[in-house]
């Protein structure tokens, strides 16, 4: 993303701690993006209602409101921008809890300002993972990608983080072929050879979880270029 | 208190049968003499009868008409004397001679009478008590033979005794040992708990409220901990980065120095936070984590060529894939740390069964049977370890609670005299039992 595109975009920081949000407006700031910083859940409101902002950073712990469920509130009301979200607790609980919720990121303070610009910069491309919070299905195959589940015909199958990434950035696509180097960048932050090869795995493992004999193909390579959810052209 | 209850029960049922047995055989053998007596007595009576009838009969005196009558009414096992003064005027029976004066129980063995009877005769009869011990050698076969009944049966109520009065003891400890982490006591299966185990319940309820006061202000302090530290440290960080930003040739080594610092308190701080989880409340909701993938890439991370390392493809767990990490991370950090040859550090990953299993194999690290456990204290540091500056003493530590609040654990599995070897075990990957939920 050149600087000219980035000081159109408008990026909401909700963060209680003073100081925080003024080392984030400014770290931001410097980027090139528009940075409007809030304190509270219902300033934050107030400002992802008027449509104002194009993607927010959002503490989970504020005094007047509960992050997540704040979160959940905006996806209920129909607020498609990203939403990256800041938090102390790490664990895996509130990490599926945030995303369950429709958050599309996730990243545990403290932070590197590295790995948030990266993140809030995957996500402005990408326009947010429009598929957290609903369940994506393929045949007999359905996936939650908030919550980090598939099953198969109504059976569970053990489908790890990255491999699920890979399948939403394919999904998101629909059916649009999606080049190794995007793919790379998208989930591991880096395009070389170790993660190269790592792709061709994860994609083999994935075919080989949800793909099943006589069912309907699930990722589709596109020969010398990258992957594609197969039959998504019409979802 | 069964087992004592029963014991005590039988204890006092055997005694009190044998008190009984023996009081009945005395009562018994006193009863058993005096129908004797009568018998004998009545005996007595008939032979006076008969030798007044004789005399009657055959007009004659009583001294000569006794022997007559003795011999037509002849007593069975008796032996009968009739004495004028001391001559012996009639005789009849065997035995031993009774003799006209003496006491009843003079001669061994025979229960003795003596009766007068009219004109200055005296009759005297005895008969032998032999059949009298007869008697009381058969009252006391079946006491003997009664008594295994009357054990058994003892036995028997103590058990029954003893199971009603500890029931409502087992009923508390079942409810006891069924109860969570955090959960309140049930209460009683049954109203009827005596009064003593009410109040030893309401003792252990006082005790179990203060405890879970106590775990309740622990994770609240975990969690204000966790945001009160994070904070300040996010702070640092940006700032630090801001100041290295603003000119990165004046920051220096001395900013990256302290931003390296910076990781390794956010290290700290994030282990024991991790720490202070009580390991009961597990991870609640896991995602799926392929502990191959980690295994491969902490090593690629953190051991060279040389090390020997042995994957699978997957091995597949439910849990928190960062915690996981740290882990197996520190696991091959202490073989990489302590490592002395000869030979490769090993780690074999293996996927059978119920158990994803990591073993990891220090070549030239020794560990004492008394450090076995000890290791995996928290801030303990081996020897080797106290002299670096990196580690704080929490790897084993971490890396078993972790495993704990996974339900695996991390052990030491090696001998004394081998390479220092440890395993992590986790519990396999296993489908959970909601289903998507929109149809």
């Amino acid at each position: 993303m050149t600087g000219a595109d980035a000081s159109r975009v408008r990026v909401a920081v909700v963060e209680d701690d003073r100081e925080m949000r003024e080392l984030l407006r400014d770290a931001l700031g410097r980027q090139g993006y528009t940075v409007t910083a809030v304190g509270g859940g219902a300033a934050a409101s107030e400002l992802v209602g008027a449509g104002t902002a194009d993607a927010v950073i959002l503490d989970v712990w504020l005094p007047d409101a509960n992050g997540v469920e704040l979160c959940r509130g905006w996806r209920q009301s129909g607020v498609r921008i990203p939403i990256l979200m800041l938090t102390a607790r790490t664990d895996v609980a509130s990490r599926v809890a945030g995303l369950d919720a429709g958050a599309d990121d996730y990243l545990g303070k403290p932070f590197a300002l590295a790995e948030l610009r990266a993140r809030l910069g995957a996500l402005l491309r990408r326009g947010g993972r429009p598929l957290r919070g609903e369940v994506f299905r393929r045949g007999s195959v359905a996936v939650d990608f908030g919550r980090r589940q598939a099953w198969v015909g109504g059976e569970e199958v053990a489908v790890t983080r990255r491999e699920l990434e890979v399948l939403e950035r394919l999904a998101e696509a629909r059916g649009h072929a999606v080049s190794r180097d995007e793919l790379l960048q998208d989930v591991w932050g880096e395009s070389s050879r170790e993660t190269a090869a790592s792709l061709e795995v994860m994609v083999a493992r994935l075919r080989r979880k949800l793909e099943r004999p006589g069912g309907c193909a699930i990722v589709r390579t596109v020969r010398g270029y990258g992957y594609a959810i197969a039959g998504g052209e019409e979802g | 208190m069964a087992a004592r209850i029963t014991r005590g029960t039988v204890l006092v049922a055997a005694v009190s049968a044998l008190v009984l047995a023996a009081a009945a055989a005395l009562t018994a053998r006193v009863l058993w003499l005096a129908e004797q007596r009568q018998e004998l007595r009545d005996a007595a009576g008939a032979l006076v009868g008969a030798i007044d009838r004789e005399k009657v009969e055959e007009h004659t005196t009583m001294e000569g008409a006794a022997p007559e009558a003795l011999r037509e009414s002849t007593t069975a096992g008796a032996r009968v004397e009739v004495w004028s003064g001391s001559r012996l005027v009639a005789v009849m029976g065997n035995g031993p001679e009774i003799g006209a004066a003496g006491d009843e129980a003079g001669i061994p063995g025979w229960i003795v009478h003596r009766r007068p009877v009219a004109d200055g005769l005296l009759l005297a009869i005895a008969v032998p008590a032999a059949d009298a011990r007869r008697a009381l050698r058969v009252f006391a076969f079946s006491v003997l033979f009664a008594a295994p009944v009357c054990l058994a049966v003892a036995l028997w109520v103590g058990r029954v005794v003893a199971r009603r009065a500890t029931r409502p003891l087992l009923d508390l400890q079942t409810r006891i040992q069924e109860l969570g982490a955090l959960e309140p006591l049930p209460p009683p299966a049954q109203d009827d708990a005596p009064a003593e185990l009410a109040l030893l319940e309401d003792a252990f309820r006082a005790l179990w409220s203060r405890l879970q006061e106590t775990v309740r202000r622990e994770r609240e302090f975990a969690a204000n901990a966790s945001h009160e530290l994070r904070l300040p440290l996010a702070r640092i960080r940006l700032l630090a980065e801001r100041a290295r930003a603003a000119s990165p040739a004046a920051a220096g080594p001395a900013l990256e120095a302290q931003m390296k610092e910076l990781d390794r308190l956010v290290r700290l701080v994030e282990s024991l936070l991790v720490l202070a989880r009580d390991t009961s409340a597990g991870v609640p909701r896991g995602e799926t984590v392929n502990v191959a993938d980690v295994a491969r890439r902490v090593g690629a991370r953190l051991l060279d060529g040389s090390a020997q390392c042995v994957f699978p493809d997957e091995a597949i767990v439910r849990g928190d894939e960062d915690l996981i990490e740290i882990a197996v991370h520190n696991l091959l950090e202490n073989a990489r740390k302590f490592s002395a040859g000869p030979g490769p550090i090993q780690a074999v990953l293996s996927n059978g069964g119920d158990l994803v299993r990591l073993e990891v194999t220090t070549p030239g690290a020794r560990i004492a049977a008394l450090e076995r456990e000890r290791v995996f204290d928290r801030f303990y540091r081996a020897p080797e370890a106290r002299g670096q500056s990196d580690g704080h003493g929490l790897g084993l530590a971490l890396a078993r609670h972790v495993a704990r609040l996974h339900g695996g654990d991390v052990c030491c599995v090696s001998g004394e005299h081998e390479d220092a070897r440890f395993r992590l075990d986790l519990p396999v990957w296993r489908a959970a039992q909601d289903p998507p939920t929109a149809g």
